[in-house]
């Protein structure tokens, strides 16, 4: 294979990876990873470094016209940032002294989990009447708009919230990915934000979060150029493409469909580690 | 003082332009490595060959003006716009005497700039 059709072949599959990514609420990472690694074998330190990129890029281009339409909470996003860049620094610190293979393994349960999250998320709003203390210190709650008007939200369990997302920074410094679907766990079920408000923060924060371990990974080397490169053009454009055409197809059969197929990559990934295919 | 507003709408600005820079620098970059290297043979590294580097010799080979130094340009641009948003909302917050949040912006911030400095 020459170069050129590696890089033609690798970014096409990096788009399809970002457009159901952005399709399905997930983010490339997790399905861009897996295609280099398992289609393309690919060192997965490789992948990591590729991916975090993408989910950079991703990430940032989308807050910026999530920020014009008023859903980001900036006070909730910083305050569990904290959290999550301590994760990601240490998670990413860490990946040079740990097998390849416990990598992939780690992985295929992120995989799992962000299936079942994928199938089991609820987008009715409850409306709480008080808050956390946390939260009234901290100023978190806000308003949202909502069908030509502000409606306001109370902001519920921040220290679970806050433990979540260290959890969230630690795996995505480690694996590389954006970890979204743990992010908008927390804001959705211990936070009990609206839902667009806890997808919209979430994507807020992810670019930081993943900013800090693709330092750590630059400075390491894991970023090699000739595949960052396809990875990053394919998956930018692949989820701003399934950004726009989000609003016109059904949701819930496609999450279906990519819980299953997800929850097959993963197997497939658990496998090759543990026979050492990897 | 600035409105909460205004601040988002810097921060959606910073991010826009950011992200833009950064992805014409990578196509530029992956434009070059094409057209010299598209030809030869894709050779799968496999070898997880460690190569240290300091953040210093990355902003070297950046600017070196190649196809890889292009896109290693691009990531860079990528990276400093977020160390850029989250500096400027140290500023905002600071403008907004919300002297709480301008510590978390700050020390978020500097986690940041430790990351891509840090050598182990």
């Amino acid at each position: 294979m020459t170069i050129l059709s590696f890089s033609i072949v690798l970014m096409i599959f990096s788009f399809l990876a970002g457009l159901l990514g952005a399709l399905t609420g997930l983010g490339g990472g997790v399905i861009v990873i897996p295609v280099l690694v398992l289609l393309f074998k690919i060192n997965i330190h490789y992948a990591m470094g590729a991916s975090l990129i993408s989910v950079i890029a991703t990430s940032s281009g989308t807050s910026a016209a999530y920020l014009r339409e008023g859903y980001t909470n900036l006070r909730i996003g910083m305050f569990l940032e904290i959290a999550a860049v301590l994760g990601a620094f240490l998670g990413a610190s860490l990946i040079s002294y740990v097998s390849q293979s416990f990598l992939s393994i780690l992985f295929s349960f992120v995989l799992f989990i962000s299936a079942y999250l994928t199938m089991n998320r609820h987008e009715e709003t409850d409306s709480y009447q008080t808050s956390h203390p946390w939260a009234l210190v901290l100023q978190l709650n806000s308003q949202y708009p909502s069908k030509g008007k502000l409606i306001d939200y109370n902001v519920q369990n921040v220290p679970l919230a806050f433990f979540i997302m260290s959890i969230a920074g630690g795996l995505s410094g480690l694996l590389g990915i954006g970890s979204g679907a743990l992010k908008v766990l927390a804001m959705d079920q211990a936070l009990r934000l609206p839902y667009k408000v806890a997808t919209t923060t979430s994507n807020f924060m992810i670019g930081i979060t993943a900013a800090v371990s693709a330092g750590i990974y630059l400075n390491q080397g894991y970023i090699l150029p000739a595949i960052a490169f396809p990875v990053m053009i394919g998956v930018t454009f692949g989820s701003f493409f399934g950004a726009k055409i989000l609003t016109r197809i059904h949701n819930r059969a496609l999450r279906l469909i990519f819980s299953i197929a997800i929850c097959f990559v993963g197997f497939e990934m658990l496998y090759k580690a543990l026979t050492g295919g990897l | 003082m600035p409105s909460a507003q205004t601040m988002q709408e810097t921060i959606s600005l910073i991010l826009l332009i950011g992200t833009l820079l950064s992805l014409l620098l990578v196509l530029t970059g992956g434009g070059i490595y094409l057209y010299e290297y598209g030809g030869s043979p894709f050779m799968v590294p496999l070898q997880d060959n460690f190569h240290s580097m300091n953040f210093l010799g990355i902003l070297k080979s950046a600017f070196s003006f190649t196809a890889f130094g292009f896109i290693q340009l691009g990531v860079l641009t990528l990276i400093l716009t977020q160390v850029l948003r989250v500096g400027l909302l140290v500023w905002f917050y600071m403008r907004m005497q919300d002297y709480y949040f301008a510590l978390i912006s700050l020390l978020i911030t500097v986690v940041l700039i430790i990351s891509l400095i840090w050598q182990r």
